[in-house]
């Protein structure tokens, strides 16, 4: 960058100031008459359009969300402490928005727009309304490109495609961020821009999800928009609709982008606050009549634009959290019934182990097959199918001593499947991993394996096929089709190296034998 | 203003065209602070209030309208709210008139070229309307004035074209 000096800075300026068009326009001012807790009541603003901006005095911003026949009622962006009665407010006769542009990437901001990771100021290329349509029918089209998590529980039973709304929901402490954080993860170097919008969370929270985006390389194509329990419930509501705002620059662009909100429990609980201070008639669990509409006209700004449009997507990961499991609640059936599936997190999965805590059963993606490659649908035929008969038989035989062989089998085979669906945090797996897990248990091949020894033996084969065998692995990748002689390679790559291991641990056995003679 | 007085006063207006009326009605309220506080009192009956709110009507040749609007105060506990239902009246009454009743800030004494100028361009804004100037000096505008009439304001200070140009160069998104 070449140094400037100050007296260039000068000339700047002075040509900015010779060539400024005064703008002799009047404007719309009104008057505080009352104010707190976050709402400013305004008199004499007889033309306030809903969701305009307007400025007070002293350079706070506030939202029109209360139109009456004299007053308007302002949610403030900020302090309320600085705003007294009588104090000047004036239209600015702009929608409430947030300014976008390429630069946003890798940053953290708040939900205005502003940086808040010290990393100075961020030049933005337009500005986009936070409210806006969503895309009609005629500008879509169906979901057909996968969205990978890289989790093979998710990626391999409920697989979430590029324009499609999947919510993750469960208990606290259940692992909902990290699935959302691993995904994010997963999408490095597939030209995918990643938002995560924190909505009510602590800020210690936020501040790992950024470190665990930076350790992992994944900041260079993530945006992290922060509307912490700190900040006014006003900044918390609109959170979410600037992200979205934000993720449309780019999808209008013909760019894919995956959005999450973190989570939108939060983000009712704050519109429910703003609704109850604005005086709006409380309904079921004290929530306002139009809860449902808040998160509706959200998610539906999530989709696949047509080719005529640009082709691009955004996929929505809403998270929501339930209270002991209750997911006939207000808030999650409201979501439940506005996205195109879920991914149900049990806390007894969670603390028998079983992580991530996918409850298979309750878990659903309504894209399905649409979304996953064929090599994919193909290798997981039938997990979905295996796993109920095991939940089933689990259940059934949990106290009879004598089993049948088959009644075994089927067990031992359901044991591994749940051991195979394992994952630790931040260890993403590739398409091609998946899919050679899945064909080798659809082999049986880990049957037989003890228990114990699952992960271990998945994570060498792999690591083996990784290194011996690139080639396929390539194929798999590239062609992203499973054919029969693929299909074979596999089982014959695994049981070579199954054999080699088992002449391996018998030469170590005779020589254990030998040495103790 | 709340908004309940706003309606007492566009109700009032329909009864009580004629603001000279009104203007010595609140100067009859505001001859002893107790008549007001007495009105106001919790600890006073309301049938007390109502005599009270008669012997001061017919004391003072209040209009039978105006007295009932008094007893309506009364009753509704709204005696408060007297100041701004008539503050709202007179409002309403300028924009049924065509008054208009502006603020016109200086940054320095004006001349009378400058009120001249300041009052033909609020009758341009305003055409057919009788304008009204309440003159003020603020020396923070630095120069210029600033107009202000019926929530609408014509900022052409100093001060104002500086925040403008400040919004310009620092591309607030406002």
């Amino acid at each position: 960058m070449s140094s400037i000096q100050a007296q260039d800075i000068i000339s700047i300026i002075q040509e900015e100031i010779e060539n400024f068009d005064w703008d002799q326009t009047s404007r719309e001012v009104g008057q505080v008459i009352s104010v707190g807790d976050g709402i400013a009541t305004i008199y004499g603003i007889d033309h306030a359009m809903y969701g305009e901006i307007v400025i007070f005095e002293n350079g706070e911003k506030g939202m029109v969300q209360d139109i009456r026949r004299n007053e308007i009622g302002v949610i403030l962006f900020g302090r309320d402490n600085m705003i007294h009665e009588g104090m000047q407010v004036s239209r600015t006769k702009k929608k409430a928005g947030i300014p976008v542009g390429d630069n946003f990437v890798g940053r953290v901001i708040n939900a205005l727009g502003e940086p808040i990771d010290g990393k100075g100021d961020i030049p933005s290329s337009d500005y986009n309304p936070i409210e806006r349509e969503a895309p009609g029918i005629i500008d879509r089209q169906p979901v057909d490109k996968p969205m990978e998590t890289g989790i093979l529980a998710i990626d391999s039973m409920f697989p979430i495609g590029r324009g499609q709304r999947e919510l993750i929901i469960g208990d606290r402490q259940t692992g909902k961020t990290s699935i959302a954080v691993d995904t994010i993860l997963n999408q490095k170097g597939k030209d995918v821009i990643c938002i995560y919008v924190a909505i009510g969370q602590k800020a210690t929270t936020v501040g790992k999800v950024q470190h665990t985006l930076e350790e992992n390389g994944a900041m260079d194509y993530s945006i992290i928009l922060s509307a912490t329990a700190a900040d006014p419930a006003s900044l918390q509501y609109i959170a979410p609709y600037a992200g979205t705002a934000l993720g449309e620059y780019f999808m209008d662009k013909g760019k894919d982008v995956l959005i999450i909100y973190d989570d939108l429990s939060k983000h009712a609980v704050a519109y429910r606050e703003i609704s109850l201070l604005l005086e709006r008639s409380p309904g079921r669990e004290a929530y306002p009549g139009d809860v449902f509409y808040l998160h509706s006209r959200l998610l539906e700004r999530s989709s696949h634009l047509s080719d005529e449009k640009g082709g691009g997507s955004m996929t929505a990961l809403p998270i929501i959290e339930t209270q002991n499991g209750d997911v006939s609640a207000y808030i999650s059936t409201n979501v439940i019934s506005i996205t195109d599936g879920q991914i149900f997190l049990e806390s007894s999965l969670f603390f028998s182990g079983m992580r991530p805590a996918v409850n298979v059963g309750l878990s659903v993606s309504r894209v399905g097959g649409a979304a996953q490659t064929k090599a994919m649908k193909k290798a997981s035929g039938s997990i979905r199918v295996d796993l109920a008969q095991y939940r089933e038989l689990e259940i059934f035989t949990q106290f009879a001593s004598d089993l049948d062989a088959t009644t075994k089998a089927e067990l031992d085979h359901g044991s591994a499947l749940m051991q195979l669906l394992k994952q630790p945090l931040s260890h993403p797996m590739s398409m091609a991993d998946q899919v050679i897990t899945l064909v080798l248990a659809n082999h049986r091949f880990f049957d037989s394996v003890p228990m114990k020894l699952v992960k271990e033996t998945q994570n060498d084969i792999l690591a083996m096929f990784n290194k011996d065998h690139r080639a396929l692995i390539g194929e798999l990748s590239d062609q992203k089709v499973l054919t029969p002689e693929i299909e074979q390679q596999i089982v014959d790559f695994a049981e070579e190296y199954k054999a080699s291991r088992s002449g391996d641990a018998t030469a170590e056995s005779s020589d254990a034998v030998v040495a103790e003679a | 203003m709340k908004e309940r007085a706003i309606e007492q006063a566009r109700a009032l207006l329909l009864e009580v065209p004629d603001r000279t009326l009104v203007l010595g009605f609140l100067n009859t309220m505001k001859l002893t602070p107790e008549l007001l506080g007495t009105l106001q009192s919790p600890v006073v009956k309301s049938n007390q209030k109502i005599r009270i709110v008669n012997r001061v009507a017919e004391a003072s040749g209040m209009s039978e309208k105006l007295r009932n609007f008094l007893a309506e105060l009364v009753n509704n506990n709204m005696v408060a709210d007297l100041d701004d239902i008539v503050s709202a009246y007179m409002d309403l009454w300028d924009i049924e008139n065509h008054h208009v009743k502006a603020e016109a800030i200086f940054a320095s004494q004006p001349s009378d070229e400058d009120l001249k100028e300041a009052r033909a361009y609020l009758e341009s804004a305003y055409p057919s309307a009788n304008v009204q100037l309440c003159v003020d000096v603020d020396p923070s505008l630095m120069g210029g004035r600033v107009l202000r009439t019926r929530g609408v304001e014509y900022d052409q200070s100093y001060i104002g074209r500086l925040k403008q140009l400040e919004r310009k160069l620092t591309e607030e998104a406002y």
